[in-house]
C-alpha cells in the first residue's frame, strides 16, 4: 500500500523533481563513466601484465655466476612445494626467461630484446589463441624456429610475417649462440610490455640459453582469484625456505631490485607476486582507484546538495498536504515512509537514466583514439578507452549514493512530520 | 718381427702426431705473444673508426696503458671531446667504466662492445686462444701473400664469447686474420691484421680490421657491414707508473 501510494505521490509531483532527478542522472552518469573507465583501463593494465608474465604468483631462480641468468635447476623440490600448497584451480605456466641477453638481427639491424619468453605453444595455447595478432595467428603447428613478435620490434626489424632473421642470445657460459628463426606471428601489443618482447619455443630458448631441455626460467601460478596473489606468494616462500637459497621477502619492485643486486653464489630463489612486477604501474593504478573514488565523493555531495535543497522546496509546497495525513491519523512513520520509497524510487530512476547515460558516454569515449599520450598505451585496448562494467561497481556505487541521499533527506522529513499538526496544516515550515 | 715392425711404426706415428700436435701449440702461443707483453708494460695511442652504414663515421682515440703480467689495463678516452676523460679499468675480473660527467664508476664487462664499436672491451687485452681453445684443426694454406696455417678452435670454457674461431697464423706468431662463429658456427665477426710494428724484436698489431658479419645496411642495393678500424700507434714498452691503473687516475685526469 505504501509503494502504491509512493509511488501514485511521486507521479503527482514529479515537476518538482525533475530536477533532483536530472542532479542523480547526470551525478551518476559520471560516476558510471568514470568508473568503468577507470576499471577498464586497470583490466587492460592487468591483461596485458598476465598475457606477459603468465601468472599472478612467481617463482624464479637467478644463477649470479651467469649474470643472472633466470634458471631452476631444482625445479622438482619448487614443483613438490608448490604442489603440496596448491588448491585445484590453479594454473602453472612454465617458461624461459631470457632477460636482457638476446637481440634479434635482420638485414643488418640489430635489435635487443628485453624479454624473450621460451614456451611452450601447445601448454598456453588458451593465451596465444586470444593474443590480437597484426599478421599471421596462432596455430598448434608452430615448430621449434617459430618466432613470434611484437609489432614495435617487427617495425624496427623492418620484418613481416614469413620472414627470417637470427636471434643472438649470450649463453649460461657467456658464450653467443645464435639461430634461425621464422616470423609466424607479428602481435599487435604497443604497450609497455610489449615493446621488446618476443616469444619462441621453449625448448630451443633452453638450448639456446645452455639450459638442459627441460629446464625452465620461471614457473607462473594464474590464480583463480588474483587478490589472494600475495598470500600465495608469502606461504610458497616459506614454504620453500628451509629447502631452497631464497632471496628475502619482496613486496615491491624495489625490494626486487635490491635483492637482485646482492651477491650470491649459485642459483637463489625469488617468490613474489604481479604487483611486484608492475611497481610503478600499481601505484598508478592505485591513484586512479583514489582519484576515482574522490570523484565519486564529490558527485555523491553534488547530488546531495541538489536533493536536500529541493526535498526542502518539496516538503515546503508539500507540508499541508502532509499535514493532512498525519492529521488524519496516519503514523508519522507512514508519512516518513511514504517520503522514503518516494526518494528510493526517484534514485532508482535517476540511477536507471545515469546508467544508460554512463552507458553513451563510454561508447562515445571509444571512438576516439588515445595512443598520441605518452605513456597511455598501457591503459588502452587497441588503442582504445574500452570500460568495464562490474556489477559490484554497480552496486556499491549505487548504495552509496542512495547511503549518502536518503539520511539526511529522511531527517528532514522527520523533523517536519514532528511539528505539530496545527503548524502543518498551516503550511508552517520555518523551523526547518 | 712383423709386431715389432708394427709396433715402432705406431710409436713414430704416435711421435709424429705428438710432435705436430705440440708444434701447433707452440705456434699458437707464439700467436698469443704476439699481442701479449708479460714481461713489460705496454702503452700506445689507439684510433678506433667505427663506420655504420647509413648513420656515417664515428672516430674515437684512446690512451691504453696494459699491465698483461697482471691481467690489468686502464683506457682513457681522448676523443672525441665531449667523452674526453671517460675511462676503462680492469682489475682482476672486474672492469670498470667511469664516466666524468656524473664522477661515477660502473662495472661492464669484457664481452660488451667498446663505445658501440664492433671492437669489444676484451680486445685491448692480451690474448689467451692457446689457454682458452683446444684444437681442432690446423691447415697450411696461402692468404693473400702470406703462408699461413689456419686453426680451427674450440671452446667450452665459462666467459668466451665465441666458442668456435678460425684464426690464420704465420709461423712466426702474426696473427692475420680471425673468424669469430657462435655456438651454432654462425659466422659473427671477421677481424684482420694485415700490419704489424716490430719494435725491439716484438710484435704489436698496428691495425686491426673488424667486420661485424651480421650488422650493417643495404646501401645502393649492396649489404655495407658494420666496420671497425683500430690503428695504433706510439706503441710503448717503457714502465708504466703503478698509480695509472687506479680508479683515482681516472679520477684525477678528469680534473
Amino acid at each position: 500500500m505504501i509503494l502504491s501510494s509512493s509511488f501514485r505521490y511521486l507521479r503527482g509531483h514529479f515537476r518538482h523533481y525533475l530536477f533532483v532527478l536530472l542532479v542523480v542522472a547526470l551525478g551518476f552518469g559520471f560516476i558510471t563513466t568514470s568508473s568503468s573507465l577507470a576499471d577498464g583501463m586497470q583490466q587492460s593494465v592487468e591483461r596485458s601484465a598476465l598475457q606477459h608474465y603468465a601468472g599472478h604468483v612467481f617463482i624464479h631462480g637467478r644463477d649470479r655466476q651467469a649474470r643472472s641468468l633466470m634458471v631452476m635447476d631444482d625445479l622438482a623440490i619448487i614443483e613438490e612445494v608448490v604442489d603440496s600448497l596448491l588448491p585445484p584451480g590453479v594454473q602453472k605456466v612454465y617458461r624461459v626467461h631470457g632477460f636482457d641477453r638476446t637481440s634479434l638481427l635482420s638485414g643488418g639491424s640489430q635489435f635487443p630484446l628485453k624479454d624473450l619468453f621460451g614456451v611452450d605453444f601447445i601448454a598456453e595455447a588458451s593465451l596465444f589463441s586470444q593474443l590480437d595478432y597484426l599478421q599471421g595467428q596462432y596455430s598448434t603447428d608452430w615448430d621449434p624456429n617459430t618466432l613470434v613478435l611484437s609489432a614495435p620490434a617487427a617495425e624496427l626489424l623492418k620484418v613481416r610475417f614469413g620472414d627470417s632473421l637470427v636471434l643472438r642470445v649470450e649463453n649460461r657460459q657467456g658464450q653467443t649462440d645464435t639461430r634461425e628463426l621464422v616470423v609466424r606471428a607479428i602481435l599487435r601489443d604497443d604497450s609497455v610490455f610489449g615493446y621488446s618482447r618476443a616469444y619462441i619455443d621453449h625448448t630451443t630458448a633452453a638450448q639456446l640459453l645452455g639450459l638442459s631441455p627441460a629446464s625452465y626460467s620461471v614457473l607462473g601460478l594464474v590464480l583463480p582469484d588474483p587478490l589472494t596473489s600475495r598470500l600465495w606468494a608469502t606461504t610458497i616462500r616459506q614454504a620453500l625456505e628451509n629447502r631452497l637459497p631464497l632471496g628475502g621477502p619482496i613486496e615491491t619492485r624495489n625490494q626486487l631490485t635490491t635483492e637482485l643486486r646482492k651477491s650470491w653464489q649459485g642459483v637463489r630463489y625469488f617468490v613474489f607476486d604481479l604487483p611486484v612486477y608492475l611497481g610503478e604501474i600499481t601505484d598508478l593504478l592505485g591513484a586512479l582507484r583514489l582519484g576515482s573514488y574522490l570523484l565519486l565523493g564529490i558527485m555523491n555531495l553534488v547530488v546531495l546538495a541538489a536533493a536536500l535543497v529541493t526535498y526542502r522546496v518539496v516538503l515546503h509546497q508539500r507540508t499541508r498536504e502532509l499535514g493532512t495525513l498525519v492529521a488524519l491519523g496516519y503514523p508519522h512513520i507512514f508519512v516518513v515512509a511514504l517520503l522514503f520509497f518516494e526518494l528510493l524510487m526517484l534514485l532508482g530512476l535517476g540511477i536507471l537514466f545515469g546508467t544508460l547515460l554512463g552507458l553513451g558516454a563510454t561508447q562515445v569515449t571509444g571512438l576516439f583514439a588515445f595512443e598520441w599520450i605518452p605513456g597511455f598505451e598501457l591503459f588502452l585496448t587497441n588503442g582504445r578507452l574500452v570500460p568495464l562494467f562490474l556489477s559490484s561497481r554497480f552496486f556499491a556505487n549505487s548504495g552509496i549514493m542512495v547511503l549518502a541521499v536518503i539520511p539526511p533527506v529522511l531527517f528532514m522529513a522527520l523533523r517536519m512530520v514532528h511539528r505539530p499538526i496545527p503548524n502543518l496544516l498551516k503550511g508552517q515550515l520555518t523551523a526547518l | 718381427m712383423r709386431k715389432l715392425v708394427s709396433f715402432i711404426m705406431w710409436g713414430f706415428l704416435c711421435l709424429s702426431l705428438f710432435a705436430q700436435t705440440s708444434t701447433d701449440v707452440a705456434r699458437l702461443r707464439r700467436a698469443d705473444g704476439s699481442w701479449t707483453y708479460v714481461d713489460s708494460d705496454f702503452s700506445a695511442e689507439y684510433e678506433i673508426i667505427q663506420d655504420t652504414p647509413g648513420r656515417g663515421r664515428s672516430i674515437t682515440k684512446a690512451a691504453v696503458f696494459r699491465r698483461d703480467r697482471n691481467n690489468i689495463y686502464t683506457i682513457v678516452v681522448l676523443e672525441p671531446q665531449a667523452d674526453r676523460g671517460q675511462g676503462y679499468l680492469k682489475q682482476g675480473d672486474t672492469l670498470w667504466i667511469y664516466d666524468p660527467e656524473s664522477g661515477q664508476f660502473n662495472t661492464t664487462s669484457s664481452r660488451d662492445r667498446f663505445r658501440n664499436t664492433n671492437a669489444r672491451n676484451s680486445d685491448f687485452t692480451q690474448s689467451t686462444l692457446a689457454e682458452d681453445y683446444r684444437i681442432l684443426s690446423v691447415s697450411s694454406v696461402r692468404l693473400g701473400r702470406f703462408d699461413a696455417f689456419l686453426y680451427e678452435l674450440e671452446s667450452d670454457k665459462s666467459g668466451i664469447t665465441f666458442p668456435y674461431m678460425k684464426v690464420w697464423i704465420t709461423d712466426d706468431g702474426r696473427i692475420l686474420k680471425t673468424e669469430d662463429y657462435s655456438l651454432s658456427r654462425q659466422l659473427m665477426r671477421t677481424t684482420a691484421v694485415p700490419n704489424y710494428h716490430q719494435i725491439s724484436g716484438r710484435l704489436v698489431p698496428q691495425q686491426i680490421f673488424i667486420v661485424d658479419e651480421l650488422e650493417g645496411a643495404v646501401v645502393n642495393g649492396t649489404f655495407v657491414h658494420e666496420r671497425t678500424i683500430l690503428t695504433v700507434s706510439n706503441p710503448s714498452f717503457a714502465p708504466v707508473n703503478d698509480s695509472v691503473f687506479s680508479r683515482t687516475f681516472l679520477e684525477r685526469i678528469r680534473r
